[in-house]
Order: structure tokens, then sequence, then C-alpha cells
């Protein structure tokens, strides 16, 4: 249900006021925190999934859901805190169900890729990926990805993709710094064996 | 620290700026140091995937069907919203559900077995028939008054017209129930009848 109010424009809103008139059922409160946090939450599904039609109708779900538990969020957390740890439970308990059915579905890359560092660095070795084109690299990244365990997969999600620091991460996941550490670093080891052609 | 809990230190913090005893450390350790810097390049190669960008109508095609969903949500029937609460949050929800299950059964057992009785249609059937139209009251006694009740004489009663009574033995392996005559009007059906 649509309310009256609000006096004050919601984009103007901090979460927290977004959060309690959500809780209203306050649709248009809702849709400006959709609007602030579908970047992220989309991103990580996406790299979780390395599908986009996966990762989309997900997304619409975690928010939908995320909706209907608004009432028992207490505000403990962040709210990115909370809805982040909906969509990494979420996305796990959905790729475990679809185990069997792995396709691929990537999103276009943006040309910005080719002023970053790190391309600049691969692009200027002696090495295979000398030839290798964008849309090669982007799904070795995501195969060697998609064959990490979820738990490895998530923290590399969270860390090396989208920037998250180790105690956000264990935050989001309930685990210790500590935790997220050892599983990045396992997580590493085993991307090194899938991208060995493109290690230094 | 002892090396063996550095050189972990060191490759679990690849990426990060080292402390000063880890920078001695990797100092110290070459092949440690280059360890470290082959995990942190995997870090920094699948940094390039955040440049994989979605379309940019995705946005606001999630919040108008979210909003459809919610709107659409609100008129939905109490058991499919039960339904998205099982396949949410199934824990909470199961253990609340089996939790009302225990208390119903146990109420159920309660009554179903208060006083050891058993229900007029359960052991008479044929009389259960015949006094299904009229007005019924139940007396449930111990089986030591039913000398008492039988001998009482019911045409003196100030009651008019007369119920139909229905006696109900406790069994005596039941002792739970309190001594004495109870009579309706709890467990009576309001019909007609006529002597």
């Amino acid at each position: 249900m649509v309310k009256d109010d609000p006096p004050e424009a919601v984009p103007e809103l901090p979460d927290d006021e977004l959060i309690a008139r959500s809780q209203r059922d306050d649709v248009e409160a809702y849709n400006e925190l959709i609007r602030r946090y579908h970047g992220k939450v989309y991103a990580l599904v996406y790299n979780m999934t390395s599908n986009r039609e996966d990762a989309e109708d997900l997304v619409q779900e975690i928010f939908f859901k995320a909706f209907r538990s608004l009432k028992r969020f207490k505000g403990n957390s962040s709210f990115f805190t909370w809805i982040y740890r909906i969509s990494v439970n979420r996305t796990i308990n959905f790729i475990k169900k679809r185990k069997k059915r792995t396709g691929i579905s990537l999103d276009d890359v943006d040309v910005g890729i080719e002023r970053d560092p790190a391309f600049v660095e691969l692009s200027s070795r002696e090495s295979p990926f000398r030839d290798c084109t964008i849309t090669e690299l982007q799904e070795k990244l995501n195969k060697a990805l998609s064959r990490l365990s979820e738990k490895h997969r998530t923290v590399v999600v969270l860390h090396d993709i989208q920037g998250l620091q180790h105690d956000e991460i264990a935050r989001v996941l309930k685990v210790s710094s500590g935790t997220v550490r050892s599983r990045l670093h396992y997580a590493r080891r085993a991307l090194q064996v899938d991208l060995a052609e493109y290690a230094p | 620290m002892n090396d063996e809990e550095l050189k972990r230190s060191c490759l679990e913090h690849a990426g990060e700026d080292p402390s000063p005893e880890q920078a001695e450390y990797l100092a110290r350790h070459p092949e440690v140091r280059a360890e470290v810097e082959d995990l942190a390049w995997m870090g920094r190669l699948m940094s390039l995937k955040r440049y994989e960008m979605p379309d940019p109508a995705m946005r606001a095609e999630c919040q108008a069907r979210v909003r459809q969903r919610i709107e659409d949500g609100q008129h939905r029937r109490w058991w499919l919203r039960l339904e998205d609460a099982l396949t949410f949050h199934p824990a909470p929800v199961w253990a609340a559900a089996l939790a009302l299950l225990l208390v119903a059964g146990g109420l159920w057992y309660h009554l179903d077995h208060e006083e050891g009785l058993t229900t007029l249609a359960e052991s008479r059937p044929e009389v259960a028939e015949e006094v299904s139209t009229q007005e019924v009251v139940l007396v449930q006694i111990d089986s030591e008054e039913l000398d008492e009740v039988l001998l009482a004489d019911v045409a003196e009663s100030a009651v008019d017209p007369l119920p139909v009574v229905l006696i109900q033995v406790a069994s005596n392996v039941q002792p739970t129930r309190p001594s004495g005559l109870q009579y309706g009007p709890g467990r009576s059906m309001p019909v007609s009848f006529g002597y």
C-alpha cells in the first residue's frame, strides 16, 4: 500500500528513516532503498552465479523477500550488512539447487577495464594473455570463480571484486576476520591453478 | 610469532601493507615474498570482474517488479503468505508450527481423556441416534454413585418438560474426576422433544 506522505522527499532521507518507513509498508521508501543497494546486490549475486538472468531473478526475489522480513530488522547491523547477508544466503541456496545446470551468461564489460593498472600490466606482458581478448579473459575469470566452493567464492567476490574490508565481510558472513582471511588465502590458491597462464 | 606463524600471517595478508614484523620476515624469505605477490596478483586479476556491467534498465525493472509483488502480496491469502514465510525463514516458522501442533495435540489428548469418559456416540450409538432430536443433559458420575441415581424418582421433578438425561459413568481406572453430580448446561444441545 502506498502511503500519502512523505512530507520530506524520500531520496533525501537517511537509510534508518527509509527503513522505518518501509517497516510501515511505505513502498516509496523501500523503492529508494532498492535504488541505493541494487547495484551492489546485483554485482554480488551476478558474480556468485556467473549468470545474468539468474542474477536478475534472484535480486528481485531478494528485495521482495527482504521487504517481507523487514519488520524483523532491528537495526543491530547496518541495512547494507543485513541485505548482503540475505543475498549471500539466498544465492548460495540457489547455487546448491541448480548444481547440475551451470550455464554462464555474462554482462558486457565496461571499456574502463582497458585503463585498469592490472589490465595494462597484463597487456604489456610476454604471456598468452597478449593475444587474449577481453571477452576470453572474462570467461576464464568467471569459469575459475565458478569452480570455487560457495564459501570461497563468496569471500573472493566480496573482497577482491566488491572491495569490502575483512571485518565487513566477517559481519556479513557472521564469521571471524581470521576465517575470512583464511578462506581468501585458500580461494586464491585454488584460483592460481585455474589461472596459471595469467600468473606473473 | 614464530616463523611458521609469520609465514601464514604474510600469506593471509597478501595484497595488504605488511606490518614491520611481516616486512622483516619477508625480507629474510624471498620465496615467501614471491608467494605473497602471486596471491596478491590473483586478487588484482579477479578485481577486473568489476568492469562487468548490467543493463542500465535492470534496476528500474527490478524496482517495478518488486513494487508490484509487494502490492499484490498485501492482498494475498494467509496460506500463501505462510508459504512465503516457510520458504524464506523455514527454521523459526517450522519450530513455531511444531510447537503449536504439540500444544494442540496436548490439549486434545487432555480433553479427550479427561475423566476417562467416552462419547455417547462411541459407547451407545443406538441411543445416541434415538435422542439426537431431543434436549440432552449429560450427567457424569462415579461408578459408586450409579445406584443412587438409578433409584431417584424423576417423576417428582419440577422440570417440565423432562429432558433426556444421559448418564456417563467414569471408569474407575481414571480417578481424577471430582465426585458428585454435574448437570448441564455446558454440554446440552437445544432441540425440541416431547414425552
